[in-house]
């Protein structure tokens, strides 16, 4: 499988694409949910996050995502230090694509790749005025991960693996050089969640896109990830 | 013991009312009596009652039409995680202000602005429906949910492309909104014309005003069986979205 996406100088803020330091997240100081974690995800690698629901993964991943901010310790995304939201500049480089997935239900495949690329001229994208060229691209990467056929279907018409495809196929239009993904393979069957890790094999592979992944299936996760992490009581272990 | 109080209170104000007065009741029930016995469809006004209609059902459309149009762009800086906040509340504290005056109010301003008729009604019910639809529709964006905000807010949307998507995302239920709107309006349309301001309820309030209440009446059952069928096909169009 060939991953399209924009290719950009991966060497851009050193070796690790997200870097935590003594990272702790908690309610209050006194109900902490977790403490001290050290992560340092290299460029292109693919990172399984693993722990039993409520650990914290989706909040540690909201944190690298700039969602909301720790309570103490240090985050580095791309190189630069992030302290709640991102600037404009680094917000495009890192996908995030929750459980909910976040598209937009009643708008075609297409379009909610294409969103990718309104920022780049927002009154165009209003009217729907796409530009050619960016056309093209998504059509390139929606054929790269098998949906061409579905460029015009709405996307609450699609099954489930189909719409993870689709985002993961938006965090390529978006150029995102770190992907972050809660639980992208939790509800697919075998098939649907090895074609959509190999997904995310291949962009690392390519464009050097980093991916954290959330994941419960350990044995997916020793086929696909290069480096596992366990979160459980209160601490990030590495598995491998 | 609460009960009992509470008759004591209704009794002593029904005192000061002159509720009481059994002169009263029995002159009330000639009137009644009176008004019951009027109370027959005039055939040879149903042309002028269909007509009266019309000019309430457009009133009621222009009102939700605009009324949608404004609470667009409200509810879009209203809700909160699309635009700054101090920006969201100010818009937020506008649209509240143009819901909270009641439609009728809004019809007397414009009475006096425009003169009575027409104009005065429907850009009354614009106003008010613009109020009502930003607060339905900055809800809907808010019940969307957080996940949904920051996986849209990591393609660093501008303002407005971030707005288009949720309204695209929550169409559905925008479209159910502004369908619950205009059955809405359309019943506030045939109650303006009290104050003046276009619809049936001017040619109602006329009616009564010379004692004619069974052209009264025929404008009120026309109005009435309009509504029941808007009420159906809106139901049906809803159940469909």
């Amino acid at each position: 499988m060939i991953v399209q996406g924009r290719e950009e100088d991966a060497s851009v803020g050193g070796i690790y694409a997200v870097e935590t330091m003594d990272v702790a997240y908690g309610y209050n100081n006194r109900s902490i949910l977790f403490d001290n974690v050290n992560l340092a995800v290299e460029r292109g690698k693919s990172i399984a996050l693993m722990g039993r629901s409520g650990s914290g993964k989706s909040t540690l991943l909201r944190i690298i995502n700039g969602s909301i901010k720790p309570i103490r310790g240090m985050v580095r995304v791309l190189g630069v230090e992030v302290y709640g939201r991102y600037s404009n500049g680094l917000r495009r480089r890192v996908a995030y694509i929750p459980q909910s997935l976040g598209l937009v239900d009643n708008a075609t495949v297409l379009e909610n790749i294409l969103l990718a690329r309104a920022a780049d001229s927002p009154f165009r994208a209003l009217l729907g005025l796409w530009r050619k060229e960016d056309v093209d691209e998504a059509m390139s990467i929606l054929k790269s991960i098998g949906l061409y056929e579905k460029a015009r279907s709405k996307v609450n018409m699609l099954s489930g693996g189909e719409r993870q495809r689709v985002a993961i196929a938006r965090a390529l239009m978006q150029g995102a050089r770190v992907v972050l993904a809660d639980e992208p393979v939790s509800n697919l069957d075998q098939d649907n969640a090895r074609s959509i890790l190999d997904i995310f094999k291949e962009m690392g592979r390519r464009n050097s896109t980093s991916s954290i992944i959330v994941m419960h299936d350990r044995a997916l996760a020793e086929e696909y990830a290069d480096e596992a992490y366990m979160l459980a009581d209160r601490r990030l272990s590495r598995l491998w | 013991m609460v009960v009992w109080v509470l008759i004591l209170i209704a009794l002593i104000l029904a005192y000061f009312l002159g509720l009481v007065d059994l002169d009263s009741w029995l002159k009330a029930s000639r009137n009644l009596a009176t008004f019951v016995s009027e109370l027959y469809i005039r055939f040879d006004l149903l042309p002028d009652a269909l007509h009266a209609v019309g000019e309430t059902f457009i009133i009621a459309l222009f009102g939700t039409v605009v009324g949608a149009l404004i609470s667009y762009p409200l509810s879009a800086i209203s809700a909160q995680g699309i635009t700054s906040r101090w920006l969201s509340l100010t818009v937020r504290t506008i649209a509240n202000m143009l819901r909270t005056v009641p439609a009728i109010f809004w019809g007397i301003l414009f009475v006096v602005m425009f003169g009575p008729g027409n104009v005065a009604g429907a850009v009354a019910l614009a106003l008010y429906t613009a109020g009502y639809l930003s607060k339905f529709f900055y809800e809907t964006f808010e019940n969307v949910g957080k996940e949904h905000y920051e996986a849209l807010g990591s393609l660093a949307l501008p303002w407005m492309m971030m707005a288009k998507a949720l309204f695209k995302h929550t169409e559905k239920q925008m479209m159910s909104h502004i369908m619950f709107m205009f059955e809405y309006n359309l019943r506030t349309a045939s109650i303006l014309g009290i104050v003046g301001a276009g619809g049936i309820g001017y040619y109602i309030t006329q009616y009564v005003s010379i004692l004619n209440y069974a052209a009264a009446f025929t404008f009120f059952i026309v109005i009435l069986l309009f509504v029941f069928l808007v009420d159906g096909v809106s139901y049906i169009i809803r159940r469909r979205i």
